[in-house]
Parts: structure tokens; sequence; C-alpha cells
């Protein structure tokens, strides 16, 4: 059965409310400003993360698990991953093709490349072309600043930096269009000239022999890191082992249909099972991402500052203001508790108006930071984020999840400051509220 | 004067009289403040750091001169990249002289691969200048900034090196490039034997293109002090790094001035000098991206991040204000009215609320300021180390102070505080003195 | 050059209660010389205050006129009116309104703030000279809120006559005193008004409270009877 009581407590607490309307409004704004300020600061560093989060994963077909020999990190040997090995994952990837989306192989390559009389030093990647365009996505499956992307073995593609140190020329803007995530490349062939379109391209194998090959360079791309780029080269995996004379691997990457965290768990299974010296590790825990992770790290003190920081001054103008109103509403407390409502009854009162307008607040807030959010995003300020080659679009990732937290943390330290402030209020005798 | 006089001294008995909210408000705007300073504070460490690192340690100094392009051309087009002997005397003759020249150094750079009993990288050698290295062990940002990326102990060890094996180029890699060097080779081929410690060769080509080898040995490690950059560099004397391209040409000059504030006028007199001399020259700051990429980027980001927390914190901190000045002058309506009645215009009642609010802002900039600082000591003291996005290993966290930052943020709030009392004193006083004197006081 | 003070002719005055507009004076007229002391008596809301309102410059009428030291109120801006009310009229209130952070001899200084002419001197002298009429001068760094309510009332006058004003109009000042403080009051009001040269105009609902004043000036549905 309905408590009458409750009844008449929301509808005196909502009556209240509206009839003090200018506290009830500086509480609305306060709250709405603080969860307009710290959800959009949240989201701001979320898009951050997601901006890495793409150059790594998707863009530089890192892929969510990386699988490598046990001791790579400290190994300059070439490959690492076996012929038996390979055999081994391959059919563990069989078995488990319903939760693997692309399986892309990676064989590390260094050596010289040489141009007519340019000659350079390179430091890249082999792979395979056709699952490397899937896990790369539709976004950054065009991932050439210049020509085309790799489509066969044969085939070379440069760093930007590099092809200019080989005298290599090309348009460096125009190449660019705004995407979810950063910008992407305008998928089209875009025209470049090098003094040679073929290249000779020259390694030292394991045993110490040097091998080379001619290779047409077929395209220029931007890495992410300029000092990367100046020395960056990517080819077919088929070219890499053969001019290593290798039929090792330094890497396999895979992208997972569904969960990751499944598709880790059953990945390390199968290698303990086997007894495969090798390790799987999530692309977040991987050395290779230890600039995302300490730029994480570094962005989740700041979110943990700010929230603090602006919950403060919420809560502080929360109390002032409850304060103020318990201060001038204190005949209409010692009338309430003078016809028999208790302390605990006025609590309620109070505290349901604050709960009130701090839903009123912060609904206010969230339309505010989705307005707020959508037009900062249209802007499209470009600005240069850390280390990152290109200028990234300032946006803000308005995500539920952050909404939810900010809403529960701001609405709790407001009902706090409330229930404090009218607290202090109910220490005074009925005669002192009346007087 | 007396009347100002005057109404600091009511206004600040006004701020008594409501010593509980404004003692409360002011910890908030306190700790607003002070908030600010700590996160700002660790924006300018990184300003430091980066640039003392960007000029001194990495060598790039305040003023870059090469040739258009000649950073990267170097690397692979040294025969027409590089500058010439005469080239070399003009410019040593631009920069003589000049009394806001600190010093003058030279560098050089090349691609070379180094192999250590049949291991092989491919690294970029950076010819540092012994002579600045000397200097930049006395300057007050290294000193501050950067010490723990200073090897004094190398300057001995070099000239030793120098008596005892002339004919070996002496190597400085990075840490990362160290453990390389130190690893035992893990494939056992014919012919690869285990070399001596720190001994290793180095392959690479001379400015005609012909092959250059020969033997090196670490001597010790030199971190850029970046992490994506210590992956690929190593460090050898200008002079031994000219001996293997065999050239007396260098990469480029690099110019270190006395003062930040002498910069412009600096590269000014610089740029004049070079269109007189006829010569095709590029000159760069440190602050550019072919020169300070990591500078720039980082100091970058970080500010965009600094500035909206800056732009966030201010609104709530102004809303706040208003909301808490709406209460106060409310309360005082009729001491308001009083005034007004009593003949006092509008803009001394203004005034006297103004500088209230200035007052009560100005105390509370203070006490965040101290707060600021001591916990920046405190912080400092701990000695606690950590790993900022794109350093090399880890760092001792620390808080830097830069006083036109703490000016700007210090004048925001301000500006927040005079604007917020004043739009509520005007909307106030837009009431007569009589229904000003009959208001009871309450929102 | 008139001898009148005061001079109010055909004054009109309504404000608005909720929707209900209220016609406080209708046609009004009076007139008071220089120096003369007289009582303005009415029941509650019969326009006494309305009145005071407008003969001390916080108020204009909607319609008439009113002069006061031979200047027309209407035809002022709201510098004027500010400067009027600071040199020429001294308003005692029915609340006293002092500023509760200032001391006594701060609040009766309050007026002078803005008589630039005076050196710190000067106005010692007027503060001390006006708190000792009003039998003060002991109190004169006292807060108020030590003050009784009758104590508080002559800080208010005493500020009222610190600008030394032609005119003091003093609004209901006895309203939220006891009777007898009251009586002393009024004795008070009317001893200052034999030793000043000012007019007063003393308004009051108790008509045995100010009965013995000479002038007395009824009012009653917004017009003088």
């Amino acid at each position: 059965m309905k408590n009458p009581m409750t009844d008449t407590i929301s509808r005196l607490a909502i009556a209240n409310s509206l009839a003090h309307w200018r506290y009830s409004l500086s509480t609305i704004l306060i709250m709405g400003i603080g969860l307009l300020s710290i959800w959009m600061f949240r989201g701001y560093m979320l898009k951050v993360g997601d901006l890495y989060r793409d150059h790594f994963t998707v863009r530089s077909m890192f892929g969510e698990i990386l699988i490598e020999p046990e001791n790579a990190d400290n190994d300059d040997k070439i490959g690492g991953i076996t012929g038996n090995q390979q055999q081994s994952l391959q059919t563990f990837f069989a078995q488990d093709a319903d939760s693997i989306e692309a399986v892309v192989r990676f064989l590390k390559v260094d050596g010289q490349i040489t141009f007519g009389a340019e000659n350079s030093l390179f430091d890249g990647l082999a792979y395979d072309i056709t699952s490397g365009e899937k896990i790369r996505s539709e976004k950054w499956s065009w991932n050439a600043v210049a020509g085309r992307p790799l489509k066969a073995p044969g085939e070379i593609v440069l760093g930007r930096a590099m092809a200019r140190l080989l005298a290599c020329e090309f348009d460096s803007e125009h190449y660019l269009e705004p995407s979810d995530n950063g910008h992407a490349y305008i998928a089209k062939e875009r025209p470049f000239t090098c003094g040679s379109n073929e290249g000779q391209v020259s390694v030292v194998t394991d045993k110490g022999q040097i091998r080379s090959q001619s290779m047409k360079v077929v395209g220029l791309m931007d890495v992410g890191f300029r000092d990367l780029d100046r020395t960056w080269m990517m080819m077919d995996i088929q070219d890499g082992q053969l001019l290593l004379k290798t039929n090792e691997l330094s890497w396999i990457s895979l992208k997972a249909r569904g969960s990751s965290v499944k598709l880790l768990d059953d990945v390390r299974v199968y290698l303990a099972e086997h007894r495969l010296p090798l390790v799987a590790t999530p692309w977040d825990k991987h050395r290779y991402t230890d600039l995302y992770r300490r730029t994480m790290g570094l962005l989740r003190v700041f979110e943990v500052f700010v929230l603090s920081i602006l919950s403060g001054i919420v809560g502080i103008s929360v109390f002032n203001l409850m304060s103020k109103i318990v201060s001038e509403r204190r005949r209409e407390i010692g009338l309430l508790r003078s016809v028999g409502f208790n302390s605990r009854k006025i609590l309620r009162l109070f505290l349901t108006e604050s709960i009130f307008t701090s839903i009123l607040g912060l609904s206010i807030g969230a339309a505010a930071s989705l307005g707020f959010a959508n037009v900062a995003n249209r802007l499209g300020i470009l600005y240069k984020a850390g280390i990152l080659s290109e200028p990234v679009p300032f946006a803000i990732n308005p995500e539920l999840s952050l909404f939810v937290s900010t809403a529960l943390i701001l609405g709790g330290v407001s009902i706090i400051a409330s229930l404090t402030a009218v607290r202090k209020a109910l220490r005074k005798t009925v005669i002192e509220c009346l007087m | 004067m007396k009347r100002f006089f005057w109404l600091l001294r009511l206004a600040s008995l006004n701020l008594l009289r409501n010593s509980k909210r404004n003692l409360i408000t002011g910890i908030a705007l306190a700790s607003s403040f002070s908030g600010i300073l700590l996160f700002t504070g660790y924006v300018v460490w990184v300003e430091k750091y980066l640039r003392a690192n960007t000029v001194f340690v990495n060598q790039s100094g305040h003023l870059l001169i090469s040739r258009p392009n000649g950073l990267e051309d170097q690397l692979t087009k040294p025969r027409t990249a590089l500058l010439k002997k005469d080239e070399q005397e003009k410019i040593e003759a631009m920069l003589k002289g000049d009394a806001d020249v600190l010093a003058v150094g030279k560098g050089l750079q090349s691609m070379m691969m180094i192999i250590k009993d049949c291991r092989s990288r491919g690294v970029i050698a950076i010819g540092r200048d012994e002579g600045i290295d000397r200097l930049s062990l006395g300057q007050p940002d290294v000193l501050k900034w950067d010490y723990e990326l200073l090897k004094p102990e190398q300057i001995p060890v070099l000239a030793k090196f120098r008596q005892v094996s002339p004919k070996e180029a002496a190597v400085f890699p990075s840490p990362i490039l160290q453990k390389f060097i130190d690893r035992k080779t893990s494939s056992k081929q014919a012919g690869c034997e285990e070399s001596a410690n720190g001994s290793l060769q180095l392959l690479g080509r001379t400015t005609t293109g012909e092959v250059a080898a020969t033997d090196g040995r670490a001597l010790g490690t030199q971190s850029t002090g970046l992490a994506i950059l210590d992956e690929r560099v190593i460090y050898m004397p200008v002079k031994d790094l000219q001996t293997f391209i065999e050239t007396d040409s260098v990469g480029y000059y690099t110019v270190y001035v006395k003062s930040l504030l002498a910069l412009p006028s600096v590269w000014k007199r610089l740029h004049e000098d070079v269109k007189a001399s006829g010569l095709d020259l590029q000159i760069q700051p440190f602050f550019s991206e072919n020169v300070g990429l990591y500078y720039i980027g980082s100091v970058g980001f970080l500010g965009t991040i600094a500035a909206f927390f800056v732009l966030l914190v201010s609104s709530v901190v102004g809303l706040s204000l208003f909301s808490l000045f709406s209460m106060s002058v409310t309360e005082r309506s009729m001491e308001i009215g009083l005034l007004a009645a009593l003949g006092f215009p509008a803009k001394i009642v203004i005034w006297l609320f103004e500088i209230e609010a200035v007052l009560l802002c100005l105390l509370s900039l203070g006490t965040g300021l101290l707060v600021a600082i001591g916990l920046g000591d405190l912080i400092f003291k701990q000695n606690i180390r950590f790993s900022p996005p794109g350093i090399a290993g880890d760092t001792h966290f620390t808080i830097a102070w830069e006083p036109w930052v703490m000016v700007v943020i210090g004048l925001t709030f301000l500006l927040v505080s005079y604007v917020s009392i004043r739009i509520v004193t005007v909307l106030k006083l837009k009431r007569s003195a009589l229904s000003l004197l009959q208001d009871a006081g309450t929102l | 050059m008139s001898d009148l003070a005061i001079e109010a002719t055909d004054v009109w005055k309504s404000y608005k209660l909720g929707d209900t507009k209220v016609d406080a004076l209708r046609g009004l007229s009076l007139q008071l010389k220089y120096g003369e002391l007289a009582a303005l008596v009415g029941a509650s809301g019969s326009g006494k205050s309305t009145l005071l309102n407008l003969l001390g410059a916080l108020d204009k009428p909607d319609r008439g006129s009113i002069a006061i030291n031979n200047r027309q109120v209407e035809a002022m801006s709201d510098e004027e009116l500010g400067q009027l009310r600071n040199r020429k009229i001294g308003f005692i209130f029915q609340a006293f309104h002092l500023i509760p952070v200032l001391k006594t001899r701060e609040n009766v200084a309050l007026p002078l703030q803005l008589f630039d002419e005076l050196s710190s001197k000067d106005r010692k002298m007027r503060v001390e000279s006006a708190l000792e009429k009003v039998g003060l001068l002991d109190f004169a760094d006292s807060m108020p809120t030590r003050l009784s309510g009758g104590q508080r009332q002559r800080v208010a006058i005493a500020r009222a006559l610190v600008t030394e004003p032609d005119l003091i109009l003093a609004d209901e000042p006895t309203a939220n005193l006891d009777s007898k403080t009251a009586h002393a009051i009024i004795d008070l009001l009317e001893e200052l008004n034999s030793k000043q040269k000012a007019s007063f105009l003393i308004s009051s609902h108790d008509e045995k409270l100010i009965g013995r004043v000479k002038r007395v000036l009824r009012i009653q549905d917004g017009t003088i009877v």
C-alpha cells in the first residue's frame, strides 16, 4: 500500500523546488555545467585513446592479439616462429575459424635500398597483403599517401620520409578526408615519381649472406611517426621470406570476430597444451604499444584530477546553495516540525528536492553536452596529438558509460552536500527555527 | 583614493560577515587554482625537459643552420647536402662576435649499420660536438631538467680512448642499442665468433658513395631522451663521423643563444647575413617540426589538453561564483538600497561588490598558489619515478613553474570573478532604491 | 524665493499588487515650510510611506508635481536625485537600516563618504556632533548589534542629521520600539527641530504618540484630509 506521507513529501518537494525556482535554477545550472565539463573532458580523453587504438590495431595492423616467440624482445634472430610452429598454429586457426576474423603474418626485414645513386637503410615489415587489408578495415584499406597500396609480391611501399630522402616527389597535401577516428586517406591513386620505379633491395640473412632483389615501388605511406617513416618499407610476406631465405615469421596478428578476451584465452591454452615456445599478448600490453599505455596512463591521471576538482567545486556550490535555502526556510522547517514532521521526514523532503533538481540539472547538462560534442566534432579543428605525424581533429566521444558514471558521481556529491547542509540546520530546536 | 580604502575596508568587513560561506567558496577557488597550477606545472615541466633535451642534449641548438632540407638529405645525399669548408667559414664569420650567441656547434648525421658478431642493425649516427657537450654540462636548464641524461664521465673516457685507440671510432649507443651490442648471439654460424665487449664494426657509405667500414667501440650509453629515437640512434664525436664518411664537411650548424628573449633578434640578424652572403641556407628554430618534432608535438598536445581543462574549470568556477555572488548581493538588497537612498551613485555600489569579489579571489588565488608550490615541492622530494609518453625509460616526476602561465591563469580567474559580480550587481541596481530597501533579501 | 521646503501639488501614485492596481495617493497636495515640524498621521495603508518616499526623492509621482527646495523632482535625473538625497534630505527609516559590519560612528558617517570637500577632521567633527545631539557619543565605537532598538534608531537619526540637510523625513520611526522609547524618540525629534534649521516630517499611525506635535497632517485614502 502506498504511503501517503511519501506522496506528500514528494509533492511538497516538487512544489518547493518550483516555488524557490531561483535556487533550483542555480543548482540545475551548476549540475548541468559540471556534468558538461566532466563528461566532455572524459569524452575527449576517450577520443584520444580511440585515435591511438585505431592507429595501432587497425592502421598498423597489430590486430587485437600478437603471437610471437617467447624471447622475442631479447633476440635479434631473424623470424622466430618456425615452419612447424606455424603449421601447428594453422590447425588452431582452422579449428577456431569462427572466432577469428583475420590472421596476418609478419616478418621484420631490414637492409638497404638503392635507387640509382640514392640509397638508404631501411627497417620494415613483410606481411600478408590480403589479410592485412582485411584487418585494416575499410577506413585504412587504402593506406597510401601517394601511388597505391601493395597488391602483389614483387612490390614495395616506402615510408613518406624515406621517399623524400630518395628524391621521390609527390603531393604531400590533399590526401586526407575526415572520418570517425581522425582522418583517413582518400582512396585514389595520387601520382609520385622516384628516380627510378625499381629499387634494389638488399638484406643480410641469418647466415651472414647478402641477398638482393629488384622490387617495384608502387606507393608511399605514412607509418604515423616521422622517425619510423624515414626508414620504413613494406612488402609482401613471400618477398620477405624469399629475400631472407627463411620460412619463419616474427609475429602473427589476430583480429577477433567477437570477444578478443576469449580468443586470447583460447590461444594461450592452445600454446600451453602443445608446448609451443610462443606467447600471445593483447595489443595494448605489447612492448610495441608502450607509447599507447603511457599516454593512456597519463590521461587517466588527468581524468581523475579533473573529476576530483570539478566534483569538488560542484559539491561546494551545492552545499552553499543548500545552506542558504535551509537558512531561509528555517521557519518553514520549524512549522513542519511543530506539526509533527520528524527530522528524517524533513531530511527526506530536502533530499527529494535535491534529487529532483539534480536530475533536471543532469538532464539539461546531458542535452547541452551532446550539443557541445556535436558542434566540437563538426568544427574539424586540427591539432598535433603528441608525436603522431599527422594532425588529428579535436573531437569528443560522448560515450554513455561516461555519462552514467559522471552523473552518478555528481549526483552523489550533490546529495551528500545537500544532506550535510540540512543536517546542520536540523540541530536547532523547533522554537529556534520558528523565531 | 580615500574612498577606495574606505570601500576596501567595507569589502573586507563584508567578506568576514559571511565568513563560513566565503571560506568554503574560497577553498573551492583555491583548490581549483591549485589544481590547474599543478596540471599546467606538469605541462611546463614537459616543455622545459623537452626544450633542454632538444636544444642541448640532442644538440639541435636554438637555431639550426643547414642547406634547405639538409637535415634529412645529409643521410642519403651527403655530397650535395653537406656544408663545405668555405661555407663553414662564412657561417662561423656571421656568428662570430654576436653578443647574444652563447656558442656555435657543428653537427652531422649519417646512416650506417652497426655489426656485432654477425648481427647487424641499421642506425642513424649523430655526430656530437664535444664543445657543446661540455657546454651542456654547465647549462642551468639541462642541470635542472635533464640531469639524468648527462654523462660528464664520458668526456675523460673519450679523451683516454683517443690516446689508446686513435684508429677506432668512438661510439655512444642509446641504452636500447647497447642491449643489442651486449646480447650474446643466439645463432652460431661459421666465422661468427663473439668479439670483445663493446667492440663492433660500422658499415656505411662515404660521401662519394664508396663503402665505408671501420672498427668502433661503445664507450658508454647516451640516451636521446626519447623512446622512439633510442631505438635507432647512436652518437659519435663529429670528428669520428667525418673520418668515417671521409669528409671535412658538416651537415649543419647549431646556434645557442644566451637568453630565449634574444632568439628572435639573433634569428633575424642571421637571416639577413645569410641573405647578404648569397649562401643557400635554411635557418630553423628548435620548435620547428623538422628540428623539434617531439618538442612541438608533445607541448602542443599537452597544451591543448591544459587549455581545455582551464576552460572547463573556469566555466564551473564562474557559475559557482555567479551563484554565490547572487546570494550575497540579494541578501544585502536592503543595504544596497540604503546606499542608493543616501545618494551613493550606482558605480560606487558596484565598485564595493567588485572589490569584495576581487579580494576574495585574490586571497583564494594566493592560498591556492602556496598550496600548489608546497605540493609541487613535496612531490619532487618524494622522488617519484614515472614514464611519460615518448620519453626513454623513466624519469623523476617533477612539477615546474612558469610565472607567466600562473599569471595568465590567475587573471582568468580574476576576470571570471569580476564579470560574475559585475553582472549580478548591475542587474540588481536596475531596480530602484525603494524596491531594494523593501526587499527581504531572499532569492 | 519660496519659503517652502516641500510643495506637493495634485500628486498621484499607484502601484501593482499582483494583478490589482492600487492608488496609494490620489491628487494629494501639501506644503511644508522651512524649519517646520509636522506629523503625518494615517491608518495602515493610507499612503504615508508612499508619500514620504516621494518626498524623499526615492520615487517619482505618476502625476502631479513635487518641489523640494524649489526643485521639481520629476524633472531630475537619477544622479541629481541621488545628490539631492545626499545633501538636502535626511531619511529615518522604520527599520533603522544600519549596516551591521560598521561601527556606530561609521554608520553615521556613511552619507559623508560622498562629501569630497570635507576633510577627515571635519567629517569626524560632524559625526561626533551628530552623535552628541542624539546622546550616543559614548557608543561611537559600538557595533549596531550591541545596541538596543532605541539606540539604533538614534544612530539612524544621527545619520540623517550629519549632512545638515534642509529636510528630515522620518517614516514611522517608532513602529519597532516600545512606547517609552517611542516617546523618547519623538521628544528627541522635537528637540532637534527646535535646534536645527531643518524641516521635519514624521509619519506614524499612532495619534496619541504624536498628538502633541503642532501641525498634524491627516492622510486618508491617498489624500490629506
